[in-house]
């Protein structure tokens, strides 16, 4: 386990690096960026002045080892769009509403699968299961686009049927713990798409665990048919789907692009995409290699939890 | 149950009676031999709901080619007071901001989501296949090499890296399908890889091996036929995922740019008018769910009836 954690490791860091190299010089070979459309309007002078500040008139090799021993110390430089943001600032700034926002969206939508799991193994071929199979079908089927876009139309504003808010996001004290109304909609968004990947998973485990010995054994000694489910039958289901939190959290982190965008909430998402068409250079290098880092080190957990629950997996791995 | 209950109560010589050769012989039950995919065929047919959303699936490529002439408008023409007006007889699902018919436009915009989701998915299966064959054939050094490689890719976060293509290259087509199948064969080509190591170990290559048979012969026969299967699902999980991030890329601004548009675009335009002319919005989410849905519908129906163990 400890060498095939070191070699995922070894991996993590050369990706890692891999990204940022390749970041860099795709992005420094795009011809026109934030700092030509900045200083078009400058005198001659000026633009020389800004150019040099920003390092831009030295080579490109250079600047690229300029850049990635700042990096190493965690700075990314300075956004050319909005002077003095960095992209420390920027995740302290924003994050949180993405945290926020991503965490009830993996609450709901990992809670509502498990159950819908449940329930559809409990009634398994009954009218109940195939209704759960549609409404999964369904959630998958519907982009979360879609899915933002109508709940605004029908449930927000003043011709909704609620009357929340169309966008906006808590601020101040209610960061984390208020303005229910703001996150409602945004959440079921993000959420749904996650539920039909829980459900089919906790119905296959369950199906499994229903028919294994300990289960049987343990209705044969006489437990009531609730703590034979409990007990047994979702707790040993659970491994499977602890498996998969990872990955669903690096899906949201990706998804939140969207759905900050459509519902106006200050996160990072929504701020990666505003640098992207902004062509912020500096930010969108730190932006992408803050997402890789998210996506690889819960990649790296997923294949720790895998390593934990199923010892088979390391033997494939070494094979590979 | 009832054969317990006779073994108990009868005697050995009552139970069991002579059986003439003839007799059984024209008993014996005649099996028309159908292959797999006549079977799975077959079965993919008795599946309504499949057929259904298939008839559905068909319906709307038909009319994103032929949508505009029926309606007889063209989706750039503006016409200058039929602003937002909604849909009526003339104008079927209204016209937009500009006074351009909707109906007309909502197919053009599926065209190309259509067109980039195929083209895109097509492109993902033929690098995945063609690398995990390479892969899996040459073994050894090579094969550790190509893998590391996939590895790298796949540990990227598909929307960033697209995001970040995207402005690299410019806003067209052919970046966007570019930027689309950079990393996403990576897992069809693990899956080639995987299935063909598999195929290669098995026995009955191995004994059409030792009858002599050539390598063309072994692909052709043994490894193809047993890896298509795979791959069509893989196009039916494919075509879903690449629609789902077109459509939010070009909702971004990101995707494709004007005087491109497909559905997400679309939306993005709807959503402005979201509050006085929701049909506006309306018509290109239920186009575009309805494409994916038909789309999850028939892949799900082609898993079941592609499954060797559901074979009867």
């Amino acid at each position: 386990m400890g060498k095939f954690l070191l070699r995922r490791f070894l991996y993590m860091i050369i990706t890692l690096f891999l990204v940022f190299t390749g970041t860099f010089f795709a992005l420094a070979s795009i011809p026109g960026n934030a700092l030509t459309a900045k200083i078009v309007k400058l005198p001659k002078a000026a633009q020389e002045r800004v150019i040099e500040k920003y390092g831009y008139d030295k080579p490109v090799v250079e600047r690229y080892v300029v850049t990635l021993k700042n990096a190493l110390h965690g700075d990314f430089g300075e956004s050319i769009v909005k002077s003095g943001d960095t992209v420390q600032k920027i995740l302290a700034t924003r994050l949180p509403a993405t945290i926020r926002l991503n965490s009830q969206q993996i609450v709901l939508g990992v809670l509502i699968g498990i159950m819908l799991g449940i329930i559809a193994a409990m009634k398994r071929g009954g009218p109940v299961d195939y209704g759960i199979l549609i409404f999964c079908m369904f959630v998958t089927s519907v982009p979360s686009l879609v899915i933002a876009l109508v709940l605004q139309l029908y449930c927000a504003g003043d011709a909704g049927i609620f009357h929340l808010p169309i966008i906006g996001w808590p601020k101040g004290v209610d960061m984390w713990f208020g303005g229910w109304e703001y996150t409602i909609l945004p959440t079921i968004a993000g959420a749904l798409f996650y539920v039909a990947g829980y459900a089919r998973t906790t119905k296959i485990a369950m199906l499994d665990s229903i028919y294994q010995e300990c289960t049987t054994t343990a209705r044969a000694i006489g437990m009531s048919e609730s703590k034979v489910v409990l007990h047994h039958v979702v707790r040993n289901s659970f491994i499977p789907i602890i498996t998969f939190l990872p990955g669903t959290i690096a899906g949201v982190l990706a998804g939140s692009l969207f759905i900050e965008s459509v519902f106006g909430i200050p996160g990072v998402g929504s701020y990666y995409v505003r640098s992207v068409t902004g062509r912020d250079i500096p930010m969108i290098l730190g932006m992408t290699v803050f997402y890789s880092t998210i996506t690889i080190v819960s990649i790296f957990i997923t294949d720790i939890l895998y390593g934990i629950v199923d010892p088979r997996i390391k033997i494939i791995n070494k094979k590979d | 149950m009832n054969s317990k209950t006779n073994s108990v109560k009868l005697p050995a010589s009552e139970r069991y009676a002579f059986v003439d050769q003839e007799t059984l012989q024209g008993d014996e039950v005649v099996r028309k031999n159908i292959g797999y995919w006549a079977d799975a065929a077959r079965r993919f047919y008795k599946n309504k709901v499949a057929m259904f959303f298939l008839v559905i699936l068909v319906v709307m490529i038909i009319m994103s080619i032929l949508g505009p002439i029926i309606s007889g408008k063209d989706y750039i023409t503006i016409a200058g007071g039929e602003k937002n007006i909604a849909p009526n007889s003339k104008y079927w699902f209204g016209t937009d901001s500009m006074g351009r018919d909707l109906f007309a436009r909502a197919w053009v915009g599926l065209r190309a989501s259509l067109l980039v989701a195929a083209v895109a998915s097509v492109v993902q299966l033929v690098i995945g296949c063609l690398y995990g064959a390479i892969m899996a054939t040459v073994g050894g050094i090579v094969d550790e090499i190509m893998m590391r490689i996939v590895e790298v890719l796949s540990c990227l976060p598909n929307l960033i890296l697209v995001t970040l293509l995207l402005v690299v290259f410019g806003n067209g087509y052919i970046q966007l399908l570019f930027a689309l199948s950079f990393s996403s064969w990576t897992g069809t080509a693990r899956l080639v890889r995987g299935q063909l190591l598999k195929l290669k170990e098995s026995e009955y290559v191995l004994a059409s091996k030792a009858l002599g048979s050539s390598n063309a012969h072994r692909i052709v026969k043994h490894l193809l036929p047993n890896t298509v299967g795979l791959l069509i699902l893989e196009m039916a999980q494919a075509i879903p995922s690449v629609i789902f991030s077109e459509s939010s890329l070009s909702f971004l601004g990101i995707g494709l740019m004007p005087p491109n548009f497909s559905l997400g675009s679309m939306l993005a335009q709807g959503q402005t008018a979201m509050a006085f002319y929701p049909y506006q919005l309306v018509v290109p989410c239920v186009l575009l769910s309805l494409l994916v849905l038909s789309f999850n519908v028939i892949g799900d129906a082609l898993r079941d009836a592609l499954d060797p163990q559901l074979r009867n």
